[in-house]
């Protein structure tokens, strides 16, 4: 009993020492590496006997080996000299110590030892180098390159290198690219990065080195391994208290693919909706809602390109294939100043490069679609290249149906990703990437397409190690074309556009590991085509029509510094400089006290004002201009190694916006730009937070405040399709949003995931526009603040997943929020015997609580992962609507209806690899 | 309009989802909630008419009152109310109550002068209500017959399923004029009307010549919903109405086909012209409207 208690003890002791350790690199490790031969008396691992019976064996495996044996901590960069040398070595019982002194006989390396007993081989000092104890020479020099993965030659985004046990850190970019200044000799060198194993290595510093750093993945096929791998505790954690970042959320795909899948296709934009400030609009759609903003003010990037309709199926799936795209980032505040144009968030979606080393591909074969992706070198292993498609087949599965509407319905979408780069020279890169989706339905003569193109070409460039460079040419549209039936042969199609064309500079300039600059430049062109109605055939009598496009030019640019101060404080700052420039062609219309929107207090409500007059403007010309600043700044300070607490402001810019007045998002919507009438959203946000990082725990707790001017609704009764007036119904207000988001995420042990929770308010207010000759007290609800449409208090998100056996995993989510903020009818009339409602102030009743599970089971095969999932476990009812009609049977009575978008639906999927 | 039958497609595919996807929850679900009330609110409908090629028309105008969202009675009749109406030249028409039907109010010697103005005065409960309105020229009707609902649909909307023979008729639109109609339809003297919201959009709407000015309306079916049978007398009734009007029935139209999808916009409380003069902030709900009638009847053969 007692010596159990004394092994508890012990074990709990070393337990401690191993996490101080792992807390508190001590001063002196970073300091002083001394050589072994000089060191101290061994004690530790180093004292531990070794036995090797070695032959034909490399330097470096043989190293490896004794660390396995003896637990030494060992770093060694493999490509110094000698490292690949076979040689023999036979030892029995010697002490670790003596072990790396054999077995470094005779090369030109050596071994250092830290205070800790932390252990690096080096190169042997040159004769006319002076001896290593004594103070290094002054000489700095620049290391640079890009981290690349192992296996794939992938780069790296936001890895995180640690130079001499945390002494200093620095971040890979966007591009995988890293620069730091270092001092002359030898440096340790730590590169973790999410989804990767971290890497250890050393490197002797004696002139400028141009270098790149290769991750192997973490293993994530093998559930076990994969949480063996997670215990090291060492990935790189994505609530990282060190960085100044705040309110971003970096999502780790390889687990994303662990989550319950939307009928087999794993969506990254649904996965973003678990995390806390982000809420959901609907079942039915992937726009959501970020700290209480509208479903507009999202800005959605792939490689840099706008998509300005994210989602398939009416927004139940969103455009991004996850085996297209390796990292998505969500910036919900604090946005850094390289990034403009919405006012809530941006996501940030990159498309892999594809596999450098060898041919890859991945099939897979689900519910609602099937999918493709290949992937290899090219020009002749100088670049990769990577293709993935995919396309659903709803309609296959409609002509099981016995309803004949359904039967003969066509229903699918498909899209492609592409992307190729070919390295240039030691720190440059060419990347060309594209992307193009498209949904296609078709019922009882009606035919509907829509869908996003994308192109982007960027040159990446390193210069002299100390600049990092990018040029970007980046284009997105987004159009529908609808074709619908007349009487006889006669039919219309109506079409409509919005494409944009970016060219982009964007320029980083480490200073040094603390100091970076960033600053750059943007134009873009957008033009906006709302609506153009052509009849075809030979009867028809419709009149063709053209809602007169709108052209518009916006420059931007931005200055930026990351600064660090010591260990405890890192200051973000920045200034973004925006505008929009409406031109023409076009023809603006005028209004009698240029009041589109005209309020009549007699009649309660806002009506569209009749134009009195047409200007128009030609070609190019300006029709009317806004700019403005927008400060960004972010702080942390580090209250001990785990925990920090930051803060930050942001002010963004929108010069566009959603038209749109249905329930959520639809793929008819169309973009509005500012102009004459319409000004341009402004959001102001104050943002403090906590986070702290242990092993096995990630914390984060924000809050956050946020007001916004020239928010955007529609008066009553609008109607927005074709209509070449938006501007007669548009009012503009005050928005508002505070909450409070935490998030607790476990990344060791058998269960890993997180919770998330968010309590919130986000109201607006809406009162009579200037000179629309209403008195004060009119306006939406009377003018008053009241809740937005995004509006849920409390929004709770569980992920969990969980190993079970070798090769099952089983993934789950649960969602548990407020429901959404909706308007019920106080009494009833009867128009020409119809029953209208007349309803309570907007946004004054609620949905019903909302809750649901999804489950996911996946296998796990040598090439391949069979998944199994359901949506909505227990077959909740969770509304997504609530209306009121007439009972057909009697005229006399109405109901409530409650709408649901699914119930229990369950998928299969299998994905094989080859 | 466009909109009317894309929201229909939409509709359609939801469902066509929910059947791939297995789904074995319905998609929607009748529930018992708990409503506000509020205090009653005046109603009006009131239509005066002259009927295209005569001097005379009905002149009706209906009072009533707002009730509980959920009451499952007839709509409270207002009886204790003056109405006058007002014509340009400043003569005053006293409304009556009409004896034989409560809440309905009715003049003699009114003959409406297409293009002028009219202004609607109610007083009720100490409140004093007016709504002005200018009387819309109508557009004839070419021709009435039966058929078959065009599988294509019309450019009202999408075909209403299922055979038999509906009332049709084609009408050719004024061109540069921008005109606005709301057709109804009586079979044997009784007024068709569907209390079928969902499918609102088939049998009812106003119309707007705003994408086919100039045209000839061809096969229209405004109550395709509805199938005639041999030897049944139809009479199809078109009011002329303003761009206002038209922005309240489109809007009560929209309302009403509401099927909670994403398509469907937001509820919101429909606004006629009756103005409140002396409580602005309880205006009367409903709508007052002046035109010319344009009627054809014929006999289903």
């Amino acid at each position: 009993m007692t010596q159990r208690v004394l092994r508890a003890l012990l074990l709990l002791c070393s337990a401690c020492a191993l996490l101080t350790a792992q807390r508190r690199p001590t001063a002196d490790a970073r300091a002083s590496y001394v050589p072994l031969t000089s060191a101290s008396v061994a004690t530790g691992p180093l004292a531990q006997p070794v036995t090797l019976s070695l032959t034909r064996t490399t330097l470096g495996n043989i190293l490896t080996e004794i660390a396995r044996q003896s637990r030494v901590s060992f770093a060694a960069d493999p490509s110094l000299p000698g490292m690949d040398v076979p040689c023999d070595l036979m030892l029995s019982g010697v002490p670790a110590r003596e072990a790396i002194q054999r077995a470094l006989e005779g090369t030109p390396l050596r071994a250092l030892v830290s205070g800790s007993g932390q252990v690096i081989i080096t190169r042997k000092p040159s004769p006319s180098a002076r001896d290593e104890s004594a103070p290094q020479s002054t000489a700095r020099f620049r290391l640079s390159g890009y981290v690349r993965s192992q296996a794939s030659g992938e780069v790296v985004r936001r890895a995180q290198l640690t130079l001499d046990a945390d002494a200093i850190r620095v971040e890979s970019n966007e591009d995988g690219y890293y620069s730091v200044a270092l001092a002359a000799g030898t440096h340790r060198l730590r590169v973790r990065a999410i989804g990767f194993a971290p890497k250890d290595t050393t490197l002797e510093l004696t002139t400028n080195v141009v270098r790149d750093f290769r991750l192997s993945t973490r293993d994530v096929v093998l559930a076990a391994v994969r949480v063996e791998a997670r215990q090291s505790a060492d990935d790189r954690p994505d609530l990282d208290p060190r960085t100044p970042d705040m309110s971003v959320v970096r999502l780790d795909l390889a687990a994303v693919k662990l989550l319950p899948p939307v009928l087999g296709e794993v969506d990254p934009i649904r996965s973003l909706t678990l995390l806390p400030g982000v809420s959901v609009s609907s079942d039915a759609s992937t726009s959501f809602s970020v700290r209480g903003g509208a479903a507009d003010q999202n800005l959605f990037l792939l490689d840099e390109a706008t998509i300005y309709n994210p989602n398939h199926i009416l927004g139940f799936l969103s455009t991004f294939n996850s085996d297209a795209v390796d990292n998505v980032t969500l910036y919900k505040g604090a946005i850094p100043a390289r990034f403009g144009g919405r006012l809530s968030s941006v996501v940030d979606v990159r498309q892999r490069e594809g596999n450098a080393n060898e041919f890859k591909g991945t099939a897979s074969i689900g519910l609602l679609a099937s999918r493709l992706a290949l992937e290899g070198p090219a020009f002749g292993k100088r670049g990769s290249y990577m293709i993935a498609a995919r396309r659903s087949y709803a309609d296959v599965f409609a002509q099981a149906s016995s309803d004949s509407t359904i039967r003969n319905a066509t229903a699918y979408f498909y899209d492609v990703n592409a992307k190729t780069n070919v390295r240039l020279g030691a720190s440059g890169s060419l990347l060309l990437s594209g992307y193009l989706g498209r949904d296609r339905f078709g019922a009882s003569g009606l035919s509907a397409g829509w869908g996003n193109r994308a192109a982007t070409l960027r040159w990446n460039q390193g210069i002299g190690g100390r600049l990092f460079s990018k040029v970007t040419l980046a284009t997105g549209v987004y159009d529908y074309l609808l074709e619908f039936p007349l009487s006889g042969a006669d039919s219309i199609s109506w079409r409509s556009k919005i494409a944009s064309t970016d060219l982009k500079i964007d320029e980083s300039y480490f200073v040094s590991p603390n100091n970076t600059i960033e600053f750059g430049l943007q134009l873009t062109g957008q033009q906006f085509r709302p609506g153009s109605v052509t009849p075809r055939g030979v009867g028809t009598t419709f009149t063709a029509r053209e809602v007169t496009p709108r052209f518009g030019r916006s420059p931007a640019a931005y200055l930026g510094q990351d600064l660090k101060f010591g260990d405890r404080f890192a200051l973000r700052y920045g200034l973004r400089w925006a505008g929009f420039e409406r031109v023409g062609s076009g023809a603006i219309y005028k209004y009698a006290n240029n009041a589109p929107v005209v309020y009549s207090d007699t009649l309660a409500r806002y009506q569209p004002a009749d134009p009195i007059d047409t200007v128009t403007y030609r070609s190019g010309a300006r029709i009317t201009s806004y700019h403005g600043f927008e400060p960004r700044i972010s702080g942390r300070v580090m209250l001990n190694d785990i925990s920090s607490i930051k803060a930050s402001y942001a002010r963004t810019q929108q010069f566009l916006s959603l038209a749109s007045n249905t329930n959520s998002v639809t793929p008819l919507d169309v973009w509005e730009p500012v102009g004459p009438y319409i000004k341009p959203q402004v959001s102001d946000q104050f943002a403090i937070g906590y986070s702290r990082t242990t092993p096995a725990y990630e914390l984060s707790a924000e809050a956050y405040f946020k007001t916004s001017s020239n928010a955007i609704d529609f008066i009553d009764g609008a109607d927005i399709a074709l209509n070449p007036r938006v501007e007669t119904l548009i009012v503009q207000g005050d928005a508002r949003a505070y909450g409070l988001e935490l998030i607790a995420r476990r990344n060791t042990g058998r269960w890993t995931g997180w919770v998330s929770y968010t309590l919130g308010r986000s109201e607006q207010r809406f009162g009579v526009p200037a000179r629309s000759g209403g008195a004060a007290a009119g306006g939406i609800n009377g003018g008053r603040w009241y809740v937005g449409p995004f509006d849920k208090t409390h929004n709770l998100s569980v992920v969990a997943v969980h190993p079970l056996g070798k090769r099952w995993t089983l993934g789950s989510t649960f969602a548990l929020a407020s429901g959404l903020p909706t308007t019920v009818p106080s009494a009833r009339y009867f128009i020409d015997g119809l029953v209208v409602a007349e309803y309570t102030d907007r946004n004054s009743g609620r949905l019903p609580l909302y809750h649901r599970l999804d489950l996911s089971l996946t296998k796990q095969f040598r090439r391949g992962e069979l998944q199994l999932g359901v949506l909505n476990a227990y077959n909740r009812f969770n509304a997504q609507a609530l209306r009121f009609r007439q009972v057909k049977a009697d005229a006399y009575a109405s109901e409530a209806v409650q709408t649901s978008i699914f119930g229990i639906v369950p998928s299969i999927s299998y994905v094989f690899h080859f | 309009m466009p909109n009317k039958t894309l929201r229909c497609g939409t509709a359609r595919l939801c469902v066509a989802l929910l059947l791939m996807s297995g789904s074995v929850a319905g998609c929607e679900r009748v529930v018992s909630v708990t409503l506000p009330t509020s205090a009653p609110r005046l109603v009006v409908e009131a239509r005066l008419e002259r009927i295209r090629g005569k001097v005379s028309g009905n002149q009706e105008i209906r009072l009533s009152a707002t009730d509980d969202y959920f009451s499952r009675s007839a709509p409270p009749a207002v009886t204790n109310a003056t109405v006058r109406v007002a014509d340009s030249t400043g003569r005053v028409y006293a409304f009556i109550p009409s004896p034989s039907t409560p809440g309905s109010y009715v003049a003699s010697g009114l003959t409406i002068v297409t293009g002028a103005r009219y202004t609607l005065r109610i007083t009720w409960q100490g409140d004093e209500y007016e709504a002005t309105e200018r009387a819309m020229a109508g557009v004839p009707i070419d021709s009435l017959y039966f058929k078959a609902a065009s599988e294509q649909g019309s450019i009202l909307g999408p075909a209403p399923t299922g055979g038999g023979l509906r009332a049709t008729f084609d009408v050719i639109d004024p061109k540069g004029i921008a005109n606005f109609y709301l057709w109804d339809q009586f079979v044997d003297g009784k007024r068709t009307v569907t209390t079928d919201t969902t499918s609102f959009g088939f049998y009812r709407a106003a119309f707007s010549d705003e994408f086919i000015d100039g045209g000839t309306l061809k096969d229209l079916q405004p109550y395709g919903g509805v199938t005639v049978r041999s030897g049944q007398l139809v009479l199809i009734r078109q009011l002329a109405i303003s761009a206002q009007a038209y922005r309240f029935y489109n809007s009560l139209s929209t309302q009403a086909i509401n099927d909670g999808s994403p398509f469907s916009v937001q509820p919101t409380s429909v606004r006629g012209n009756v103005a409140n003069r002396t409580r602005p902030s309880q205006l009367a709900l409903g709508y007052f409207i002046v035109g010319e009638v344009t009627e054809v009847q014929a006999r289903v053969p």
